[in-house]
């Protein structure tokens, strides 16, 4: 091992006046998010704000029309999905998409040699993961036999396993009941301070994002509405009408 | 004699089998129907042509490393290109592929039939109990059995297996894992090549000719198999090629000589009908790959 203790370094993952044009349709304006290191990033508004759009802009997933994407002075832009996961931004899916005809251990493993790992470092990290997120004991069986909210939980490992500095996630609560979301808040808090991992969170639930996220991001019709500390956005007039306003 | 046709079914069946798992990986992992299976067979079965003047083992070497040169040459001038194009494309290409080689075959160094004389130790049988086996059906069942027992170890068990497995069921979420999509399909590909080989191998003993276009029989083969026993599902595949095998030797041990012409009508009318009931192979899921 090292003598000396490495000090993870903060990094700022950013997507800057990032804009998305879809054959003529604006689905996103100048909007500009950022991410540090060991910070929770919510980004919320209604469907169709352009939330799932500033996520894959900033996995790779789809290349900006506008802006640019950044890693601390190091433009990512055009950089493929498969790049980036490899210099650890790791996205997971709002239809999680696992390899259903993978054990769960397997699924978790494939990311970790995805990434290079050798085969029992990958062994290793799997192990770890399974017991950190309460998987061991589906570990062997097919992932397709999971609960839906399992499935979540196994996607999220997943992408952890490929040991990311940024994680990002699309409506990793979505399908869970009350006592699975609070477990998952604990999950990603929890990842967030262990690994120094930025996380940038898509969420329609507003219970999680409020208790889980150190700052929010508020998107309607591609464009930014505000973006500050979650207490304060709680009472912002103009997030309470498009976004509570429409829900209750 | 029951006995006897039951070791020529499973002979034929083991053949079958390992043409089919050649189509079935590639479009399991690629969505590809590949046309040009045929002709990378008869790429092998070429090698053996050239080497036949050497001892056995030398040939056969030389179809594996003919075989896969060629597969991954086809993956890296033909398909890669089309990498994200439609399954229709893909399949158009592989056509492509399959005329351009075997004319290419026609042109230069196959211009037509050859003869490749049987190596006599293959053609030597022993008789247990009765039944009379060749040394070519044992070495049949044995290398069918350690090339299906061989990949099936890959798949489960080693790193590759496991990315290959993943990128079979999503390519675009397997990449985004940062798994490296090119390599898995390469490696696909030449695995794909080695399955080839084999079969090429096999073929030459048992017809003891090689020509440009001796693929294409193989290549139906090989499709209907895999039809037959669900395509995204390699253990299907494998027991739809096993069986679509032992209906042949079945067939061919139990019709009357006047009706022997017409094997063919009898076994495709039985394909049919289990396609009526069961459309998406008999072990494959519900699920039909899409993207």
């Amino acid at each position: 091992m090292t003598t000396t203790t490495e000090v993870p370094q903060v990094e700022t993952l950013q997507l800057v006046d990032g804009g998305m044009n879809f054959d003529g349709v604006q689905a996103l304006e100048d909007v500009s998010i950022s991410v540090k290191s060991g910070e929770v990033v919510g980004l919320i508004g209604p469907n169709g704000s352009g939330k799932t759009t500033t996520l894959n802009l900033v996995s790779g997933m789809l290349h900006p029309t506008t802006g640019r994407v950044m890693l601390g002075d190091k433009d990512l832009t055009r950089m493929s999905m498969r790049k980036r996961a490899r210099i650890g931004i790791v996205r997971t899916f709002q239809s999680v998409r696992v390899f259903g005809r993978l054990t769960v251990a397997e699924n978790i493993e494939v990311a970790a040699l995805g990434c290079g790992m050798r085969r029992h470092e990958a062994r290793e990290l799997t192990e770890e993961l399974l017991e950190e997120l309460n998987l061991e004991s589906v570990a062997n069986t097919a992932a397709e036999s999971s609960p839906a909210g399992l499935i979540r939980t196994i996607g999220i490992a997943r992408a952890l396993a490929t040991r990311p500095k940024f994680l990002l996630l699309d409506e990793p609560a979505a399908g869970q009941n009350e006592s699975e979301a609070v477990e998952l808040i604990e999950a990603i808090r929890n990842i967030s301070r262990r690994r120094a991992c930025g996380v940038l969170l898509v969420e329609h639930d507003m219970s999680v994002v409020m208790s889980t996220c150190d700052r929010l991001h508020v998107l309607d019709s591609g464009r930014t509405v505000i973006a500050g500390l979650p207490q304060d956005i709680r009472h912002d007039p103009q997030v309470v009408e498009i976004y509570f306003g429409k829900r209750h | 004699m029951i006995l006897q046709i039951i070791v020529d079914m499973v002979g034929l069946g083991a053949t079958y089998a390992l043409l089919t798992i050649g189509i079935a990986l590639l479009f399991g992992i690629l969505g590809l129907m590949n046309f040009a299976y045929g002709e990378i067979i008869m790429i092998g079965a070429f090698a053996m042509y050239l080497f036949k003047d050497y001892p056995w083992f030398v040939g056969v070497l030389a179809a594996v490393v003919f075989a896969v040169v060629v597969s991954v040459l086809t993956e890296r001038l033909a398909f890669r290109p089309l990498r994200n194009a439609d399954p229709v494309t893909l399949m158009i290409a592989s056509f492509a592929v399959s005329l351009a080689l075997q004319s290419v075959m026609r042109m230069t160094v196959l211009p037509r039939t050859q003869g490749v004389p049987p190596q006599p130790f293959l053609t030597e049988s022993i008789t247990v109990f009765g039944i009379r086996v060749t040394v070519l059906q044992i070495v049949t069942l044995v290398l069918c059995g350690v090339l299906l027992g061989g990949l099936a170890l890959l798949m489960k068990k080693t790193p590759l297996g496991v990315q290959l497995r993943a990128s079979a069921e999503n390519f675009q979420v397997a990449k985004s894992l940062g798994v490296k999509g090119s390599f898995v399909i390469m490696s696909a590909f030449a695995i794909a090549g080695v399955m080839a080989a084999a079969s090429g191998v096999i073929l030459v003993a048992r017809q003891g000719a090689v020509s440009a276009e001796m693929g294409l029989t193989p290549l139906l083969i090989g499709i209907v198999g895999a039809v037959v026993g669900g395509m995204s599902n390699l253990k299907g595949a494998a027991l739809g090629g096993l069986l679509l095998g032992m209906g042949t030797g079945l067939l061919e041990a139990t019709l009357p000589t006047d009706l022997i012409a017409f094997r063919d009508a009898f076994l495709y009318s039985a394909v049919m009908v289990v396609l009526v009931i069961r459309p998406q192979g008999l072990l494959s899921g519900t699920k039909v790959r899409t993207s």
